[in-house]
C-alpha cells in the first residue's frame, strides 16, 4: 500500500481524541501517495541518484519521469537515465545527499486517481455504500477527500424522538463512518485497501475561531478527570427550560470514548433559593444507543417546589456481555476489490488534476 | 467518573394558556425547545398571482374587468414572549433555523405521540436585546404552511 493518511478530521482534547466532527463543514481527509520508499537521495557526477527501500519497482524505466519528495518534503521532478538494483540513476542535478523520502513514478503509472469509497454505518452495523469519490493527487502527491460533501445528505432536520426513552439515538442528527481507498492507474486491478478507522459526524456547522476547528472536541465527552472543560451538551442556552408538560430532550454526543462503560444520567434538583431538594437522581442510560447523537430526557417527576435541575452524565462500571468493537465488524462484501472503472478520471477537485496535468504528457 | 458539564435546566410550569410549543435544531446539531403562551396574533397575508382583464364585447352581461388567475394565501403567526436575557443566546438561533417545528397536538401529545409542522421564521433583522436590561421582549413572526388556493 503506498497511500499514506497524513490528515483526517480529529483533534486531541486533553490528550483523548474526538473523532467527531460537523458535517456541514469540510471534512478533509488527506492522503499521501508514497509509491516506492527512498532510502535517500544522493549524488554521482553531479547527478543525482534514488537508492529506494528494495529493489526498484517495475513501474521505474527508463526514460520516464518521477517524482522524488526528499525526508524534507522537497519535490524534485527527475527523468530516470539508468536503473542498477535498488538505485535509480537521474538526470536531475544534485551535489548533496538526503535522507529519506519516497518516490512518484508519474509515467510509470499514468493516470493515476484515488478511488475513495465511503460506508454509513447503522447502529445495528449494517455499511451502505454512500458514494464514491474521485480524486486526483497534487504535485505532491497529496490526494485531499472532502467527506462532508457526501455525508450532509445523511443529515436529519425534523424532530423523530418519541420521547419515550431515557436516552434515544437519533441517526441522521449524527452517523457514524468509514472510509477506504483504491489507487488506480492506466493497468490496475485497483484493489481497495483496507478500511481506515470508524469516524463520526453530527450535523452541525462550526463558527470562525472556535476551539477545535471542524472537530467537534468541546461537546465529545472522554473518560478523562483532568479535562478541565467537561464535554457539554448541544445547545446554545445557558440554561434551557424544561415547560412542564410538553417534550423535553437534551443532545448529546454518545461518543466512542466513553468505551464499554456504563453511562448514567445524573440529576439535582433546587428550590427558588438555591436549595437543593432530596437527593442525586440516577439513571443508567441505554448502552445500546451510544456511537450516535443522543436525546437525553430528564426525570420529570418533579415536585412543585423545584425550581431549576443539574443534569450531567457520569461513567461508571464495564457493561458486562459487551465488546464495545467501535463499528469494526464489516458486512460480507465490503472487502471486494473495486472494479476500476472504465471511464476516465473526473476529479472533484480541478485545481489539483490542472497542477498534475503539467506534468503528464 | 463525570463526562459531561452540569447543565441547569429551568423548570417552568405555564398555565395551559395559548400554548404554541416549537422545538429547532441549532447549528450545533442539538434540538431545542420553547414555549410561546399567552397571546399570539394570526396573520393572513395574501397576494395576487396573476390576473388577467378580457376584452369586453357586452357590457350589459359582463361580470368584471379583472379576473384573478391565483391567490397566494400565506398564513404566518406572531408569538411574543418576555424572557430572561440569558435565554437569546438559545432562543435566537430558532431565528437562523431551517428546522423549526410546531407541537400540533400540546393537549394529546403524550397519548397519541408528537405531531409536529414544519414552520418557517420570517427573515427580518431582530433586535435582540439590551445590554443594561435583565429581560427582554421577543417578538417573532412564523410563516405557516401556505393555503392551497384554486386556480382559473
Amino acid at each position: 500500500m503506498s497511500l499514506v493518511l497524513i490528515q483526517e478530521p480529529k483533534v486531541s482534547v486533553n490528550g483523548h481524541f474526538s473523532n467527531w466532527s460537523a458535517v456541514q463543514m469540510p471534512m478533509v481527509f488527506k492522503f499521501q501517495r508514497q509509491d516506492q520508499q527512498a532510502q535517500m537521495q544522493y549524488s554521482i557526477n553531479n547527478n543525482a541518484v534514488i537508492k529506494t527501500v528494495g529493489n526498484v519497482s517495475q513501474y521505474a524505466v527508463v526514460g520516464d519521469r518521477i517524482i522524488y519528495v526528499s525526508g524534507y518534503g522537497v519535490r524534485y521532478l527527475f527523468t530516470i537515465t539508468n536503473i542498477q538494483g535498488n538505485n535509480i540513476f537521474t538526470n536531475g542535478i544534485s551535489s548533496t545527499m538526503v535522507n529519506g523520502g519516497y518516490v512518484i513514478y508519474i509515467d510509470g503509472k499514468k493516470n493515476y486517481y484515488i478511488n475513495t469509497e465511503l460506508f454509513d454505518i447503522s447502529q445495528n452495523n449494517q455499511y451502505t455504500s454512500v458514494g464514491i469519490i474521485e480524486v486526483k493527487t497534487d504535485t505532491l502527491g497529496i490526494a485531499t477527500i472532502n467527506v462532508s460533501e457526501w455525508l450532509s445528505s445523511l443529515g436529519l432536520f425534523s424532530n423523530t424522538f418519541d420521547y419515550d426513552q431515557i436516552n434515544k439515538a437519533i441517526k441522521g442528527e449524527g452517523g457514524r463512518y468509514q472510509i477506504r481507498t483504491t489507487e488506480l492507474f492506466t493497468g490496475s486491478n485497483g484493489v481497495a485497501s483496507t478500511l481506515q478507522g470508524v469516524r463520526y459526524w453530527t450535523n452541525s456547522a462550526k463558527q470562525i475561531q472556535e476551539v477545535y476547528g471542524v472537530n467537534m472536541g468541546d461537546y465529545v465527552p472522554t473518560l478523562d478527570d483532568t479535562r478541565l472543560n467537561r464535554a457539554k451538551f448541544l445547545t446554545d442556552f445557558v440554561k434551557p427550560t424544561y415547560f412542564v408538560g410538553f417534550p423535553f430532550s437534551l443532545s448529546f454526543i454518545y461518543s466512542d470514548n466513553l468505551l464499554n462503560k456504563q453511562i448514567s444520567r445524573k440529576q439535582d434538583s433546587f428550590d427558588i433559593n438555591g436549595s437543593q431538594i432530596g437527593g442525586t437522581d440516577s439513571a443508567n442510560l441505554d448502552y445500546a444507543q451510544r456511537f450516535f447523537v443522543n436525546r437525553l430526557m430528564i426525570n420529570n417527576a418533579l415536585t412543585s417546589s423545584v425550581n431549576e435541575i443539574d443534569v450531567w452524565l457520569e461513567s461508571g462500571d464495564d457493561v458486562l456481555g459487551d465488546e464495545v468493537s467501535g463499528g469494526g465488524y464489516v458486512a460480507p462484501g465490503v472487502f471486494e476489490p473495486v472494479q476500476p472503472s472504465p471511464a476516465p478520471p473526473k476529479s472533484p477537485n480541478a485545481h489539483q488534476h490542472q497542477i498534475l496535468s503539467e506534468l503528464q504528457p | 467518573m463525570i463526562v459531561t458539564e452540569k447543565k441547569r435546566i429551568k423548570i417552568r410550569s405555564i398555565c395551559n394558556n395559548n400554548p404554541v410549543f416549537f422545538t429547532w435544531f441549532d447549528s450545533k446539531g442539538g434540538l431545542n425547545q420553547w414555549l410561546f403562551y399567552k397571546t399570539q396574533t394570526e396573520v393572513l397575508t395574501t397576494a395576487v398571482n396573476n390576473d388577467f382583464e378580457p376584452r369586453i364585447t357586452d357590457l350589459e352581461t359582463a361580470r368584471g374587468h379583472v379576473f384573478d388567475l391565483s391567490i397566494d394565501a400565506q398564513p404566518s403567526m406572531v408569538v411574543f414572549a418576555n424572557v430572561d436575557i440569558e435565554d437569546i443566546e438559545g432562543l435566537k438561533t430558532m431565528f437562523h433555523s431551517n428546522s423549526v417545528e410546531v407541537l400540533m397536538n400540546p393537549a394529546t401529545w403524550e397519548v397519541d405521540g408528537a405531531i409536529w409542522q414544519s414552520y418557517r421564521v420570517n427573515p427580518k433583522s431582530f433586535q435582540l436585546y439590551n445590554t443594561d436590561e435583565y429581560t427582554t421582549d421577543v417578538e417573532v413572526t412564523l410563516l405557516k404552511p401556505y393555503i392551497n388556493t384554486l386556480q382559473r
